[in-house]
């Protein structure tokens, strides 16, 4: 067995320059041209042996030619497979060394016995066999797939997908050669005749729903990065435009489905949410289609569908998945820095989705990521100005509200408002699992927010005001935040015990605002607590054995704790903490952790006194800090809160 | 070869426009080969064949050239000069 090392880049700078070279033996030798130097070299009755030579040189460029192109062609499929290696490995054998038109014929025999067979029954285990030979190869995938045509491709995959394929385990597998196959022939650069026809038909409307789902089933595996126009044409063609057009109704070919059964490849019955399933594996795909259709509109669909029939789950799932991808919330966790296009893409969906007062609890995982992902502009949407009443202000990409505090140091790349962004995060409140992404990317943010606006604020004389500023926006948030968790929860008391276990383990474990990964989330759960939450009452119902002193402790109380504490570590009244009395110290000199101090009643007031001034201590820096940030939190969660009873009024008991 | 004494002007004409692109017809193969001894497109066993045929069909492409050159500076010395005009 012979291997060699291709790699694409190399072998297309191969390609060109041979094509360079047959161009000017050709000028010599005129075999594809009228005028050379041997027709004017006749004309003037002069002949030469010499091109003989030439001729000889010419066919063996020509086919040397040849033969680098069908390495070529391999090589890019191969690539695909692995696609940060400079070089592939190829195998030398019968099918490296075909001549191209032979590949082509060699799929298209292929084609021709899988329509003698007409289905999946019978030997199709001895039929895939010599299709997964081929099927890397473009040329003779261009071939199987011009000559078996459109629609016995998509009934193939239809029939491998069904409950009882007659081909057992395989069918998986099988379906995913025949997706990779079909991404090989579409990177044929010398598509034969008839795969432009394929091409054009297998995105048209069809009511048939084997062969749209079957259309799609062949888009799950392959990589048609290379043909997303093809991809974009099958997907709407097939599917996407007509659920826009009514994709909740039962006779709209989106509703319907492969069979009623799971189907035996793990794929989606549904074709609604095999056409998002689509678009999930290919980040620009999803925005390639998603910009062709009106946002508004699909989240609509998706929201009702998504709420009935039950069985129909698998559609905002999807729908989730398609837009993850399509606006870069991909990584643990999501990914923050995002492009335009993905920007702009996530601004469309989350305006969108914050029209509705409901969204399907599918959706919810999704829309956690996406928030997580786009934190930044959670927070600054969710800056309300004096005096604003809700539902007067519109999403915008460019325009930030009056008075937005710019120099809170967020870089939002668009504008929401309080009302979207209320509606948006009620959509994953189901249970606090489904949030996590979202608390823990807020808990993130807070972390690396307030020790940056502290430092900047202190470096000056008198103090900056972006602290305070960073404060109420994310009062605001977590307001709003609490507020949708409260009232669009799934079991809100079941919710409450996890908060409150969560408060219990980080009471008595003494964390400061330090979020470790595993408690990323719990200083933002408590800063949600300011609606006079006495978080005593929480703690003393879970009977901690650690024998915590809770009796007194508000919520309120931790909050200035961890303000408190947290600027001192940014360095704020580092003088002051001379005068620290030895009692509230660690051996290190730091503040003791929090249960400690409020757990002695003594303690606690001594801390008090020291940041206050109190009982003879020395004027302390702490103390206009901590009331002024503890302040503006309170002002910006109380502006969201009375926003919110106005945008969604409860009902009187 | 047959050269006809109203010509030496073309015959001259051609050489020089043949001169031009002579070079150019003899390194042909001079960019393929350098990508293939570069290692960086295409390496192996294969390659190497590939690459052994290259080198021997360049040397035939030289061959060639230099015999088409060759018989066009012949056929110019073969003709005779031309008169000037009266």
């Amino acid at each position: 067995m012979t291997f060699s090392s291709v790699s694409v880049t190399g072998l297309e700078d191969l390609v060109a320059k041979l094509q360079i070279a047959l161009r000017e033996i050709d000028d010599f030798i005129g075999f594809t041209t009228e005028r050379s130097v041997r027709a004017d070299m006749n004309r003037l009755d002069v002949t030469s042996a010499g091109f003989q030579d030439l001729e000889i040189v010419y066919e063996w460029v020509d086919s040397a030619l040849q033969e680098t192109q069908r390495r070529l062609g391999l090589a890019r499929a191969m690539q695909r497979q692995h696609p940060n290696a400079p070089m592939v490995r190829i195998e030398e054998n019968e099918v490296t060394d075909l001549d191209p038109a032979l590949a082509e014929r060699q799929g298209r025999d292929l084609a021709i016995r899988f329509e003698q067979a007409g289905g999946v029954d019978g030997d199709f285990a001895a039929l895939m066999q010599e299709f997964e030979a081929l099927a890397y190869d473009p040329d003779a995938m261009a071939g199987f797939y011009a000559e078996l045509g459109p629609e016995m491709a998509a009934r193939f995959a239809a029939a491998l997908g069904m409950p009882e394929s007659g081909v057992g385990e395989n069918a998986q597998r099988y379906l995913e050669l025949m997706s990779i196959g079909l991404g090989s022939a579409l990177m044929d650069a010398t598509p034969p005749d008839g795969l432009g026809a394929f091409q054009n038909e297998f995105g048209e409307a069809t009511d048939d729903p084997k062969v749209a789902w079957g259309r799609l089933a062949l888009l799950q595996y392959g990589d048609f990065s290379g043909s997303r126009a093809f991809a974009e044409r099958t997907v709407n063609g097939t599917a996407l435009d007509a659920f826009v057009a009514g994709g909740h109704e039962p006779g709209n070919i989106a509703a319907q489905s492969l069979t009623s059964d799971r189907t035996s490849v793990g794929l989606p019955s549904d074709i609604a949410a095999l056409a998002f399933r689509t678009l999930s594996r290919d980040p620009e795909l999803s925005r390639l289609v998603f910009q062709t259709h009106d946002m508004e509109q699909l989240v609509d669909q998706v929201d009702l569908t998504g709420m009935s029939p039950p069985d129909r789950h698998d559609v905002p799932e999807m729908f989730g998945l398609a837009i993850e991808a399509g606006v870069g919330a991909d990584g643990d966790p999501p990914r923050t820095e995002h492009s335009p296009e993905e920007n702009l893409l996530a601004f469309q969906f989350i305006s969108a989705v914050g029209r509705h007062k409901e969204l399907p609890p599918t959706l919810g995982n999704s829309l956690a990521r996406i928030g997580a992902a786009y934190v930044d502009e959670i927070v600054a949407g969710s800056y309300i100005d004096g005096g604003e009443r809700p539902g007067r202000r519109e999403p915008s990409m460019t325009g930030a509200p009056p008075d937005f505090p710019a120099d809170a140091g967020l870089s939002p790349s668009f504008y929401l408002s309080p009302d979207v962004v209320y509606r948006f995060m009620a959509g994953f409140q189901d249970t606090l699992e489904t949030a996590k992404p979202f608390d823990d990317a807020m808990g993130r943010l807070m972390d690396e927010q307030l020790d940056a606006a502290m430092q900047a604020d202190w470096a000056t004389n008198p103090p900056g005001t972006r602290t305070q500023d960073l404060l109420r926006l994310f009062g605001a948030t977590a307001s709003l935040n609490f507020e949708a968790r409260r009232r669009h929860a799934a079991d809100w008391d079941a919710t409450e015990r996890g908060i409150r276990q969560a408060f219990t383990d980080f009471y008595t474990g003494g964390a400061g605002l330090i979020p470790t990964n595993a408690a990323l989330h719990v200083p933002y759960w408590l800063f949600q607590l300011i609606g006079g939450k006495l978080l005593g009452n929480w703690v003393d119902d879970v009977h901690t054995e650690e024998g915590v002193v809770a009796e007194n402790i508000e919520a309120k109380h931790m909050q200035w704790y961890l303000i408190a504490e947290r600027l001192v570590r940014n360095g704020v009244g580092a003088e002051a903490l001379a005068s620290l009395p030895p009692e509230l110290r660690t051996e290190d000199g730091l503040l003791r952790p929090m249960e400690e101090i409020f757990g002695d009643t003594a303690l606690a007031d001594e801390f008090y006194d020291w940041v206050n001034a109190q009982s003879g201590y020395p004027a302390n820096p702490l103390n206009e800090g901590v009331d002024a940030g503890q302040q503006a939190w309170n002002d910006g969660a109380m502006e969201a809160q009375d926003w919110v009873a106005y945008l969604e009024p409860e009902p009187e008991n | 070869m047959v050269v006809n004494d109203t010509t030496r002007a073309d015959l001259e004409r051609l050489q020089i426009q043949v001169g031009r692109i002579i070079g150019d017809l003899k390194a042909a193969l001079d960019a393929p080969l350098s990508i293939m001894a570069s290692g960086e497109a295409w390496t192996g066993s294969r390659a190497d064949s590939f690459g052994q045929s290259m080198e021997i069909h360049k040397s035939v492409l030289q061959k060639g050239a230099d015999a088409v050159d060759g018989d066009i500076e012949a056929a110019v010395a073969a003709a005779p000069a031309e008169e000037p005009p009266a």
